[in-house]
């Protein structure tokens, strides 16, 4: 992964002495919480509910072994012990105080990390699949150019007062795993026919009040050209996107209200100033950059087959884990590990202190060091070798992480919601702990198959519930808290936004709800292969307002 | 009471007042500076720069940040060489963007920011990971660079 240079260190000691400082200003009263605002969310920490929250940057959800014991060591000594992982490969810590928190950012400047652009208006943490440098269906590890981004937009003076908040992701597999096309800019990196490295840019996707799936403004920009393409787009938001409404302000909305082919002319005609500019990305940068993510060097350790077909007859638990939580690794002695943070009940996201050290050991002992967030929420071992599965399993099952529903109905993500967020107007958590309890019988998870449930616990749609197979949006009504149901969201290659089936739930109603929609599919379904998410496609929302509500014609 | 400040320091602000985008383009004359609002077009502008010693570019809000692209477009895409100057809501957190991004002189009314740059001088980062700005005092340290191309110990 990358390592700091005397840049980073320089970097990111100067951001933390003046934090800091700004911080012993707010203490003494010197700043006014109106004057400290800009200058905290800057360093990520966030004024919630009931206290601070610090946003952490994790660039491209890579970590290695020393930086989650950090974040171990500051969830126990400056938290209550736990932290949240993010759908933005990030994470929250939910209880600092104040005056902790540039010890806090010291501490993460020791492991090279840090908490800058994880808030305002600026290029927040750049996004990559989860799998990268490990999966069998990538033309390319995608990190390297989200590290390039990543540099390139750290503090970039022209583009640190957007319009708004301005979110990248990066793919480099058909299957997209990192949900580029509800992104502000989706990378999806290619080759050519002439076998040449480039990019097909979409831009304006997002989600929030007004969800839309971004558009394909170039299908193959050149690597060399990345730079000053983004830029290109990013010139022309900052310039022409709306700042008269902030819920109009995304640049979804900009593409959409000038259209996309007036959007692609502004961009090709700042792009054609500025393509053989200082921006070229030349193939010796995109080397260097690449050595830092060579691959680790995968013994062959052929065992591993013999070892798996001798443990699943002694586990079926352990077959059940395996089957459901691993996936093929470019070697084939080795399997890319997704650690559930999903446990039945428990708090989609959270771990605790005690857990991230186990999985930092794994990580060392297996892992060649490695540790991925993915966007869903759980953790990933990127390179473990079959051999040592029972192992980490052994490990994982006594620290309750070995729950095997990774892409399940019970691996559902939610955002905070109104148990921490102050612009929620329901809970989240709670649900999604009520609907995984309700299906908390593995075989029967199993039989419905991949099932993506997306909680948010406002409009905002942080728990990204528009894209959700089955999303759910937590709303107030009449004081109470009201659950609206969409169906037929996806955020994969075929990114779609779900649709309302019906009037919303109360909290109790939900669980309930949410099993008849399992079972009008399951008694619906061709056969097991068609998804709950391909059936509703076929299908349409008809039958499910059918056994929802008797009729078809009620729906709000 | 406004004061100007420059990389230098502070200075006097001996320039003139500047004409509103639509006054200069009507009557250019021999007019040698110009006000542009955040929104200003500047393909009427382009042909004029030659004559032009300063440009004035008015932020409204802190965090309107269009004005930045504009010092872009005219630094990088018109080859403008004379003074950049912003005026309005300049604070002192902005204060290394601006230069960063090619502004010569800020003038400046908050009186915290003034009293902030009159205790200490600008907290100038050295450390940026931008090749393309036009920032005159950009990273000494390290060239001006990408971050990715400088040396590693
Ligand atoms: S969706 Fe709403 S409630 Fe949930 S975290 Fe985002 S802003 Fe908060």
């Amino acid at each position: 992964m990358y390592r700091y240079d005397e840049f980073d260190h320089a970097f990111v000691t100067a951001r933390v002495a003046e934090y800091s400082d700004q911080v012993k200003r707010r203490v003494s009263g010197e700043l006014t919480e109106e004057q400290f605002r800009p200058l905290r969310l800057m360093n990520g920490v966030y004024l919630q509910l009931h206290a601070y929250m610090l946003r952490i940057a994790i660039p491209y959800g890579t970590l290695n072994a020393r930086q989650m014991r950090r974040l171990a060591r500051i969830a126990r000594v400056y938290d209550k012990g736990y932290g949240h992982f993010t759908t933005r490969q990030n994470i929250q810590f939910n209880w600092p105080a104040l005056s902790d928190t540039p010890a806090i950012l010291q501490e993460l400047a020791e492991v090279e990390m840090h908490a800058i652009q994880t808030s305002g208006n600026c290029i927040r943490n750049v996004t990559a699949d989860h799998f990268a440098g490990a999966t069998v269906d990538e033309v390319a590890d995608p990190r390297p150019y989200a590290e390039i981004l990543r540099q390139w937009s750290s503090l970039h003076p022209e583009f640190s007062y957007l319009p708004r908040k301005f979110k990248i992701a990066v793919t480099a597999s058909e299957a997209d795993r990192a949900a580029i096309q509800v992104h502000d800019i989706g990378l999806h990196l290619k080759r050519n026919a002439a076998g040449e490295t480039g990019f097909a840019v979409y831009a304006g996707g997002g989600q929030g009040r007004t969800p839309m799936v971004a558009k394909l403004v170039n299908p193959f920009v050149a690597e060399r050209d990345l730079l000053s393409y983004v830029t290109a787009i990013m010139r022309v938001y900052n310039l022409y996107g709306r700042r008269d409404n902030k819920y109009k302000a995304r640049i979804k909305i900009l593409v959409h209200e000038i259209g996309l082919d007036a959007f692609r002319n502004e961009v090709d005609a700042e792009w054609a100033m500025i393509r053989d500019s200082e921006l070229v990305l030349p193939e010796a940068d995109v080397r260097a950059i690449q050595s830092y993510f060579a691959p680790p060097m995968l013994q062959d350790r052929p065992e591993g087959i013999l070892v798996l077909a001798d443990a699943f007859q002694r586990s079926a638990a352990f077959k059940a884990w395996v089957r459901q939580n691993c996936d093929e690794h470019v070697h084939p002695d080795h399997a890319i590990v997704t650690i559930s943070l999903k446990a039945i009940g428990a708090v989609p996201g959270d771990a605790s202190a005690e857990q991230m050290d186990v999985v930092a050991d794994l990580a060392e002992r297996f892992g060649h060091d490695e540790i991925r967030v993915s966007h869903e929420q759980n953790l990933v071992l990127p390179h473990v070798a079959k051999a040592d599965l029972p192992a980490v399993h052994e490990m994982l099952a006594r620290h309750g992480l070995a729950e095997s529903n990774a892409g399940l109905i019970s691996d559902i993500i939610a955002c905070p919601g109104l148990d921490y967020c102050a612009l929620a107007t329901a809970r989240s958590i709670p649900v999604a702990q009520a609907i995984s309890t309700r299906f908390a019988d593995l075989e029967y998870q199993r039989e419905i198959g991949e099932l993506k449930v997306k909680i948010s616990g406002c409009i905002n749609a942080c728990g990204h519930h528009h894209v959700g197979h089955i999303g759910i949006l937590g709303i107030e009504k009449r004081g109470e808290e009201h659950y609206q149901v969409t169906l037929g969201g996806a955020a994969d290659a075929a990114t779609a936004v779900g649709e309302i089936v019906g009037p919303g739930f109360s909290a109790e109603e939900l669980p309930e709800k949410i099993e008849v929609i399992v079972s009008t599919y399951m008694s619906n379904r061709a056969s097991k292969e068609e998804r709950f998410i391909d059936y509703v496609r076929r299908a349409g929302l008809t039958p499910f307002k059918q056994a929802l509500y008797g009729t078809v014609g009620e729906a709000a | 009471m406004a004061e100007l400040y420059t990389q230098a320091g502070f200075a006097a602000d001996t320039a003139a007042e500047p004409l509103a985008l639509a006054d200069f383009l009507a009557a250019p004359g021999n007019a040698t500076s110009v006000l542009l609002e955040p929104d200003a077009r500047l393909e009427g502008l382009v042909p004029h720069l030659g004559q032009l010693e300063r440009i004035v570019i008015r932020f409204p809000k802190f965090n309107d940040g269009r004005g930045y692209s504009l010092a872009a477009r005219l630094r990088l895409h018109h080859g403008y060489q004379g003074v950049l100057r912003a005026t309005g809501d300049v604070l002192i957190d902005q204060v290394q963007y601006f230069f960063r991004q090619g502004f010569d002189e800020l003038l400046i009314s908050h009186a915290p920011t003034l009293k902030r740059l009159k205790d200490n001088p600008a907290p100038v980062h050295h450390v940026f990971g931008q090749a393309d700005v036009p920032g005159r005092d950009a990273a000494p340290a390290f060239g001006h660079a990408y971050s990715w191309r400088r040396a590693s110990p």
